[in-house]
């Protein structure tokens, strides 16, 4: 589809994003209606000029609850992808760094159990124990989905240690703390971001999924997966209620997937050598 | 020639393909076995073909899609009564009618004789399907059988023992003064059914109901005949079919296509396509319970009976109504309006919807409202964080909504049960939804919410006026005493407002235009199936 000359992938992704972006952070002043101001007279309206998405079963214009709903989702879901960044990029700079010792092994057969624990079920507990809210279903996500960043970034860190720059450092005495954060860190960062585009739009669903479930933003907040859970309800009725936050899911994940796939294209060098 | 043989052809093939839906029908009908594994001769090959239109003609068959049936036909096996009763194969002493009265059903007649003893005369002519008679001896069995099998059963048994004083008249002695004898025997855990017959086939159970079971497949379906020797009035449709359609959207459809005549438990979602529909109907009777928010009172912002009272004030019910349940229910705004014995209490104390006395009587009790809309005192916001589970979600919501208009921050937690549940064992909650049942013995009903000791007064109410009153409940004799002592009762609490009473909760069932005679009542589920009942012959 694109090549590092043509990066169709990261325009079209970039372009898509920045109109979600503008509609989605511009909504205090884009949205038409308050949020969650409920009016029990308009109630399951269907689109028009005055609710172009309708309107849900407690009178709130979609239009606006979507465009709110993405600010809870999309803000979430980058505060989630920093954290889990920041846990997988420091785990696995330390458990490369010191390969074959302790520290390593214990981290690695962690990272493997994380890696075979379905998170859905760990959220759910996470929600069972504590009671549901934006912040556990977060608490639950990072907590599994820092373990891709970590087995990457400890890979390129054992890539990197066969470098001559490396032995260079060692040489001239550089502590292992300079090493990490000035050679082994800037190496680690490109491969590790372009993970992130991609797992961004695999995160936004999960959250959504999540919050469907319940397990997320609380009433009235709006929210993508719980405006589709609410919609649910009322599908054979007003089928409209759905578009909105189904559309805007859609667009996300397709601009975060095209960009991820720009990205690869013009900084992965192996990709670059198979083209 | 060749368009001979075509024609020929083509019988042929329709023939074997008649003959192998027929063999298909035929396999699907004796698989209708009883839960003991035997195969029952009656039931083999002679249920009728479900798979087609609901066959009306001649009032010939009913169809019943339940969310769920009896897995066994044993009356003492948790919730087999309910289902037996709802589908009019199972009847017990008395029965409580739509408004709330309990009228004599296999009894004639019940008299308190004093405090402790009743004295219940029996139909002669009622008999059980075998043709036993229904006679003292066969009741005291019956009754005794569900007391020891049926932990059900116990609460409505417990306190009674049973003697027989002749043939058709029975004494019952009960542990405390004034128990309400036929209330407790009308419930659908005290049918009546032979002990002696073993209860594992449809061969040898024995009932007294208008219809007996024909064929039977545990959590699938139930076919019943009328039963021509029945005691009371013969019922006009001649076999019921009782099929058990779990998925609520199945049932719609069902009803809707016309493969069904009812279609139970249908939930407010689902309203939308039935109301559009000229076939179907719906009846939506308000159940005897009662959709309650319980304040947790040991919260100090809840100590003020004002701010309680403040916040029943501040709820549009109408909207509620409309919001959370499809508006098929009605407003109530005290606890035992929801029951049809009580009607008067529907709207008794909070007689309209008036936030401008809920912002007085916040403003009386020194929370004044700030310049962010929410009402402070000395220094502390007015928060309530209301905790909801299953259906009530939308209910949060439009509480939350309504709350916010005067002032109170309102938060909603929708989640488990369990965490309802947690929450209060640890004392941490301030709100929380829950629907008791408001049918019942009005002592036992209201010392188990507004008693201190009570186990669904889960917000630690007490109040010594309440207490005095659930006294003399407890000593009062006559019924109209009694009645009028838990009016008294009703109100006193729903004016403290420990408890935030607003609609019972919806009980929808879709009724096919071609049944007439359809009775609504305030418990459905074990109401479905009358004698008077009849279909349209097209």
């Amino acid at each position: 589809m694109s090549n590092a000359n043509h990066p169709i992938s990261l325009i079209s992704g970039i372009v898509v994003l920045s109109l979600l972006a503008i509609l989605i952070l511009g909504a205090p002043f884009l949205a038409p209606y308050d949020p969650v101001k409920q009016n029990v007279t308009e109630r399951l309206e269907k689109p028009s000029m005055e609710h172009p998405l309708g309107t849900d079963r407690f009178g709130r214009d979609v239009l606006s609850r979507t465009l709110h709903g993405g600010q809870t989702t999309l803000i979430s879901s980058v505060v989630a992808l920093c954290a889990a960044l920041i846990i997988g990029l420091l785990v696995g700079l330390t458990a490369g760094m010191f390969h074959g010792s302790i520290i390593d092994i214990i981290l690695m057969r962690l990272i493997d159990v994380l890696l075979s624990f379905p998170f859905m079920v760990l959220a759910m507990v996470i929600a069972a124990l504590f009671g549901t809210s934006l912040i556990h279903l977060l608490l639950a996500v990072v907590a599994v989905w820092w373990v891709s960043f970590a087995r990457l970034t400890r890979s390129v860190v054992l890539h990197a240690k066969n470098e001559t720059s490396f032995a260079a450092a060692r040489v001239l005495g550089a502590t292992n703390g300079a090493i990490i954060f000035k050679e082994l860190l800037p190496k680690a960062i490109s491969p590790v971001l372009i993970l992130a585009t991609f797992e961004l739009g695999s995160l936004i669903l999960s959250i959504v999924a999540l919050s469907f479930l319940g397990l997320g933003s609380q009433p009235p907040a709006p929210e993508w997966g719980s405006m589709l859970a609410d919609g649910r309800d009322h599908f054979m009725q007003a089928p409209h209620i759905l578009i909105g936050p189904a559309l805007f899911i859609f667009l996300t994940v397709l601009a975060f997937n095209l960009i991820g796939e720009g990205l690869r294209d013009r900084l992965d060098p192996y990709e670059k050598s198979e083209l | 020639m060749k368009k001979g043989l075509l024609a020929c052809l083509i019988i042929v093939i329709i023939t074997l393909m008649g003959c192998s839906n027929n063999s298909n029908n035929n396999n699907t009908a004796s698989t209708g076995n009883n839960p003991a594994g035997t195969k029952d001769s009656a039931g083999a090959g002679s249920g009728p073909d479900t798979s087609d239109k609901a066959d009306a003609a001649d009032n010939k068959e009913l169809i019943v899609a339940g969310q769920e049936i009896a897995a066994s036909l044993d009356p003492v096996k948790p919730l087999t009564s309910s289902y037996l009763r709802n589908i009019g194969a199972a009847e017990a002493l008395f029965k409580v009618d739509a408004e709330g009265k309990v009228q004599p059903e296999l009894a004639e007649s019940a008299a308190e004789v004093d405090p402790t003893t009743w004295e219940i005369k029996l139909r002669p002519e009622a008999s059980f399907w075998s043709g036993k008679a229904v006679d003292a001896d066969a009741v005291i069995a019956s009754l005794e059988r569900s007391r020891s099998l049926d932990l059900q059963a116990k609460p409505f048994l417990e306190e009674l023992s049973f003697a027989k004083k002749d043939d058709y008249t029975l004494q019952v002695k009960t542990k405390r003064s004034h128990v309400q004898v036929p209330l407790n025997l009308s419930y659908y855990q005290t049918v009546i059914h032979n002990a002696e017959a073993k209860h594992d086939a449809i061969g040898t159970m024995d009932l007294t109901g208008m219809y007996k079971v024909l064929e039977f497949s545990p959590k699938q379906k139930m076919v019943l005949a009328r039963n021509e020797n029945y005691w009371g009035e013969k019922p006009v449709i001649q076999r019921v079919v009782y099929e058990e359609i779990s998925d609520e959207q199945t049932r719609v459809l069902s009803v809707l296509s016309g493969r069904s005549h009812v279609a139970l438990n249908i939930g407010t979602t689902s309203l939308g396509q039935l109301e559009n529909s000229e076939e179907v109907s719906i009846s939506a009777a308000p159940a005897a319970n009662t959709q309650t928010i319980y304040l947790n009172l040991r919260k100090p912002q809840f100590e003020d009976a004002r701010v309680r009272q403040a916040l029943s004030w501040a709820l549009n019910r109408e909207e509620l109504v409309i919001l959370a349940a499809e508006g098929e229910s009605i407003p109530v705004t005290t606890w035992l309006g929801s029951n049809p014995a009580f009607a008067e209490a529907k709207n008794a104390v909070y007689t309209k919807f008036d936030p401008d006395k809920a912002a007085e009587l916040l403003d009386e009790a020194g929370w004044a409202q700030g310049a962010d809309g929410i009402r402070h005192k000395d220094g502390k916001p007015l928060t309530l964080r209301l905790m909801t589970w299953g259906g009530d979600k939308a209910l949060g919501e439009a509480l939350q909504s309504q709350w916010t208009r005067i002032g109170v921050k309102a938060e909603v937690q929708h989640g488990d049960y369990s965490l309802i549940q947690t929450a209060r064992e640890s004392g941490d909650w301030d709100a929380s939804i829950e629907a008791w049942s408001t049918f019942g013995d009005e002592l036992t009903l209201l010392t188990g919410q507004y008693a201190p000791e009570g186990s669904a007064n889960y917000g630690g109410y007490k109040d010594a006026e309440t207490n005095q009153l659930l006294a003399r409940l407890a000593e009062a004799s006559d019924g109209a005493a009694r009645h009028e002592l838990a009016l008294q009762i009703n109100e006193r609490v729903a004016g403290q407002a420990p408890v935030i009473s607003l609609f019972p909760r919806p009980q929808i069932t879709a009724v096919s235009g071609a049944l007439h005679g359809f009775e609504d009542h305030f418990r459905q589920f074990e109401n479905v199936v009358n004698a008077n009942l009849t279909l349209d012959s097209k």
